[in-house]
């Protein structure tokens, strides 16, 4: 509503010279001097707003040109902008890729290390502790030499637990340096 | 009489009209919200100079843009200035655009059209 008060109000001062032209129309008693003189004044202004339209719908053409050229500048650049937005979700999902990997070799290492920490230990244990033990209760070397095998066959499944272990850790902190 | 001065906005373009000075300058940004209720003030501004205008006026019309109903607030604009120039004053419409700009220069020769003032087209130099 406002809107279309808006539009008629640009044109305020036509549409009152209208009114008053169609009064004077209606008036019988008017004179054919006066007649003419508000025909002629009608048509002046007929012809005024004709060059007005004329104006009028070129300004109007030309934004509307405008609008069009921008609206496709916008969609060629958001196409771009997509493009972009896909390319760096692969790379990011190759990156994300490569640091898995590295964390993964990371971890690999530190739990091959432990486990390596841990065959030491063990041996130690075995060969100062268990061994003599063994020896002195059963006095068969076999048992002692059964009890290193048993270390050693426990070896890959300790790495494989302990590399479990260290990966959820580092998952775990990955995942709260990003909530960050 | 008073000055009538406006300072441009995003939307609204710099008016100044001062009596006292030889030019007048619209400059800017024209795509108000409402173009018959920012331009009012300033044609009853006029519609007072009218009736007591300087010999030599210059009105400098500077706009980057400006939407369609703006433009039928222009030719009000210059149909004041066509009473002052009838009535045996000088008085010129310098219309500037850039270079690159096509559709203000185009803009600016169809008033040029239908407005019966001296109208000079005026390239701006950089």
């Amino acid at each position: 509503m406002s809107k279309a008060v808006t539009q008629s109000d640009v044109f305020q001062a036509e549409i009152d010279f209208l009114n008053e032209v169609r009064v004077l129309a209606e008036d019988d008693n008017l004179p054919a001097e006066k007649v003419k003189e508000n025909y002629t004044a009608l048509c002046n202004k007929y012809e005024r707003l004709i060059g007005e339209a004329k104006l009028l719908t070129s300004v109007s053409d030309r934004l509307h040109s405008r609008l069009n050229e921008a609206n496709e500048k916008l969609k060629k650049q958001s196409d771009e902008i997509n493009k972009i937005n896909d390319d760096l979700k692969v790379n990011n999902q190759l990156l994300q890729d490569t640091i898995d990997q590295l964390v993964k070799a990371k971890v690999g290492r530190k739990a091959s290390s432990i486990v390596l920490l841990i065959a030491i230990i063990l041996f130690i244990i075995s060969e100062g502790v268990l061994e003599p033990l063994v020896e002195e209760k059963f006095g068969n070397e076999q048992i002692g030499f059964v009890f290193k095998l048993g270390i050693a066959i426990l070896l890959k499944p300790i790495d494989v637990l302990v590399e479990r272990y260290m990966m959820r850790k580092a998952l775990k902190n990955k995942r709260s340096i990003t909530t960050l | 009489m008073e000055a009538y001065y406006l300072e441009a906005t995003p939307k609204t373009p710099r008016l100044d009209f001062n009596p006292d000075a030889d030019t007048f300058v619209i400059s800017g940004r024209s795509i108000p919200e409402n173009s018959i209720e920012f331009y009012k003030p300033l044609l009853d501004w006029l519609e007072n100079y009218v009736s007591n205008p300087k010999k030599s006026i210059i009105f400098e019309v500077k706009l980057e843009y400006f939407n369609t109903s703006s433009s039928k607030c222009m030719v009000e604009i210059f149909r004041k200035f066509e009473k002052i120039h009838s009535a045996g004053h000088e008085l010129t419409v310098e219309w500037y655009y850039d270079e690159e700009d096509e559709d203000m220069q185009e803009s600016g020769e169809d008033f040029k059209d239908i407005i019966k003032v001296p109208f000079k087209m005026i390239q701006n130099k950089d």
